[in-house]
């Protein structure tokens, strides 16, 4: 013991026990308890320091029951005030080999425990683990597992940058030969909530890096899965994860790929309200099967959507199927799609069409002095139609043409000749002529419209009594009405339309005269 | 074979059975077309027409048969009527006279005027 500058504690003990064979009883027992310490209050470096070496053997191959342990508990403490570096470490290096044995066990258990507590500004806590595990022989169970815990926690006021992270890598590998091959990783994440009050962190970032590989190797087959998946939480949640199973054989056999996923993402602000909602989930499945002689490739996706109301629910589904073999080609997609509408309401709509047939009767009988009498044959018409004319002729007979005036008590009167062939009798009815742009004629007469009846009357071989009679007449009666008795005994109320009519006097002394009259039969 | 006239069109109600009509009867199309002329003196025209025809029929009637047309002109002179003419053919056409004249020609047979009537008609072919 000694103090100064540098100072060094160094102790080595060596403790060799040599067993006595053929013994049933064999038990080798290494117990060494060292105990450093160094004060100073004024020195510049300060080291504490063990090393140990610690070599157990057992050889014997008749033994039933051999135990190698070795027990190491290293506790370093370093304390110092004013220090401006503080290293605390420990090294430990274990190493187990059983040979030969039917049961094997070999273990290594460790606890490392490091802890900083300091108001320093730079704080570092690190535990740096390799666990090795080897089990070799031709032995029917045959098990190497790992188990780790890793905790790790910071925690401390005022600081710009806090995390927290685990990085853990495991690799486990079984070789043919065996019956039963497994291979399997565990691992449970779980990042702690932040609480408090997270007014002054801006970025709230919480992760999970996986990476899992496994492979197992079958006769000719290889079936190996990888894992990579990243979760992260920016103002929201999105899931990425994509599964890969491989399956690669040469002979023909039962092969099955799988992959069974289920998302369920949900967003929920308590308290407040969140004008842009987001929940998506994306699932790209990719299968594939190349080679054999029956193969299946299918896809199943049920996909649930739900939402507010006067939020908008939409299902996009897109199927992608590839069949690649030499004998058959068969690509199929089902697609399954039942809609349901609630209908809080049943209205019934009549509808009716209304057919309006009319009929009518015409006929035409063949008989004698058709053509010369008066014969029209009059059916049933259809009610609204124009009505027929009559069916009985009007009657004719005989007389001479006179004109009367007033018409009822006549004061006035002018006895004719009747006129000569080519009196003419004149309808005259007011109608509407159209052509449409078509072509198409359009004509319309309304029964209760009037019609003009006109006769143009031609008298020859008057007497200049009768035509100065006429002439007086005309002038009398401008513009009033008079009455019109025909030559065939029909009587005419109306007026002369032309009073300036013409009186010629031939030169036989006779007198023509020609007029109008506009009346109607009465 | 006779002409008929049968109206109204196409509830035919009333029929007239006249003597066809005299010769120099009229047959034409009912056809506008209108010629315009370009200053390169390229023509292009505008043509309205369809499927009419027109038809005009001079009849000689007695008194008695002309009453009978009068009343018939008078009942169905805003309608369409169907005609049958000596050539048995079946028309659909309007009476197109306005005024119509009915003049008295000659003494007629059995008794009475002999009538002339110049009917136009107007329509299409069934």
């Amino acid at each position: 013991m000694s103090t100064g500058k540098f100072s060094r504690l160094l102790v080595e003990v060596l403790v060799s026990n040599t067993p006595t064979f053929n013994t049933y009883d064999e038990d080798i027992t290494d117990t060494l308890s060292l105990s450093d310490t160094v004060t100073e209050l004024h020195s510049w470096t300060l080291i504490v320091s063990s090393a140990l070496s610690l070599t157990d053997q057992a050889f014997e191959a008749g033994n039933l029951l051999i135990s190698a342990s070795n027990s190491l508990s290293l506790s370093d403490l370093a304390t110092g005030g004013r220090a401006i570096a503080v290293s605390v470490s420990s090294v430990l290096s274990l190493t187990d080999i059983v040979q030969r044995h039917i049961d094997l066990l070999t273990s290594n258990q460790m606890t490392i425990v490091d802890a900083v507590d300091t108001n320093q500004k730079l704080v570092s806590a690190s535990s740096i683990l390799a666990l090795a595990d080897v089990a070799l022989g031709g032995i029917q169970n045959l098990s190497c597992s790992s188990v780790l815990t890793l905790s790790d926690m910071t925690k401390l006021s005022d600081t710009f940058t806090q995390s927290a992270s685990s990085v853990l890598v495991l690799t486990d590998s079984a070789t043919p030969g065996l019956y039963n091959l497994f291979a399997s990783n565990a691992l449970s994440l779980t990042e702690p909530e932040v609480f408090g009050d997270l007014g002054n962190i801006w970025t709230k970032n919480a992760s999970n890096d996986v990476g899992l590989s496994d492979s197992v190797t079958l006769g000719n087959a290889v079936y190996s899965r990888s894992l990579p998946a990243e979760i992260d939480i920016v103002q929201g949640l999105t899931k990425y994860l994509q599964l890969t199973d491989t399956v690669s054989i040469s002979a023909p056999r039962v092969v099955a790929a799988a992959d069974t996923l289920a998302m369920l993402d949900f967003v929920e602000l308590a308290g407040g309200a969140i004008w842009n909602r987001s929940v998506s989930d994306f699932a790209g499945i990719f299968d594939h099967i190349a080679q054999v002689n029956e193969q299946s490739v299918s896809n199943v996706l049920d996909l649930t959507d739900e939402g507010d109301v006067s939020y908008s629910l939409s299902t996009f589904i897109s199927f992608s199927d590839l069949a690649d073999v030499s004998k058959a080609h068969t690509t199929s997609n089902d697609l399954g799609i039942s809609d349901t509408v609630f209908v809080q309401g049943t209205y019934s709509r009549d509808i009716v069409d209304t057919v309006s047939m009319q009929q009518s009767v015409a006929y035409i009988r063949i008989q004698e002095g058709t053509l010369c009498t008066y014969t029209p044959f009059i059916g049933a018409g259809v009610p609204g139609d124009p009505p027929p004319p009559s069916a009985t002729p009007p009657v004719l007979g005989y007389g001479r043409l006179t004109l009367t005036y007033p018409p009822d008590i006549p004061t006035s009167t002018v006895t004719l000749r009747n006129p000569d062939w080519g009196n003419t009798d004149t309808l005259a009815s007011d109608r509407i002529n159209r052509v449409s742009r078509g072509g198409t004629l359009i004509i319309f007469n309304d029964p209760m419209w009037p019609t003009q009846q006109t006769l143009q009357l031609a008298v020859l071989a008057l007497t200049e009594a009768q035509v100065s009679e006429l002439l007086t007449f005309f002038k009398a009666t401008l513009g009033l009405l008079i009455r019109l008795a025909d030559w065939e005994g029909r009587s005419w109320l109306g007026i002369i339309t032309t009073p300036d009519a013409t009186v010629t006097r031939n030169r036989d002394c006779s007198h023509n005269v020609t007029f109008e009259f506009e009346g109607e039969i009465v | 074979m006779t002409t008929i006239l049968q109206g109204p069109y196409p509830n035919v109600q009333t029929s007239t059975v006249l003597p066809n009509p005299q010769l120099a009867d009229i047959e034409n199309c009912d056809i506008k077309i209108n010629i315009k002329r370009s200053m390169t003196g390229k023509k292009r025209t505008y043509v309205q027409g369809g499927g009419k025809r027109k038809l005009s029929y001079n009849f000689n009637l007695t008194r008695q048969k002309g009453l009978e047309l009068r009343a018939f002109i008078l009942a169905y002179s805003g309608s369409q009527i169907l005609l049958t003419n000596y050539l048995e053919e079946t028309w659909v056409v309007y009476l197109m006279n306005n005024p119509f004249e009915f003049t008295s020609s000659a003494r007629g047979a059995p008794a009475g005027d002999l009538v002339t009537i110049k009917l136009d008609f107007e329509g299409i072919k069934l």
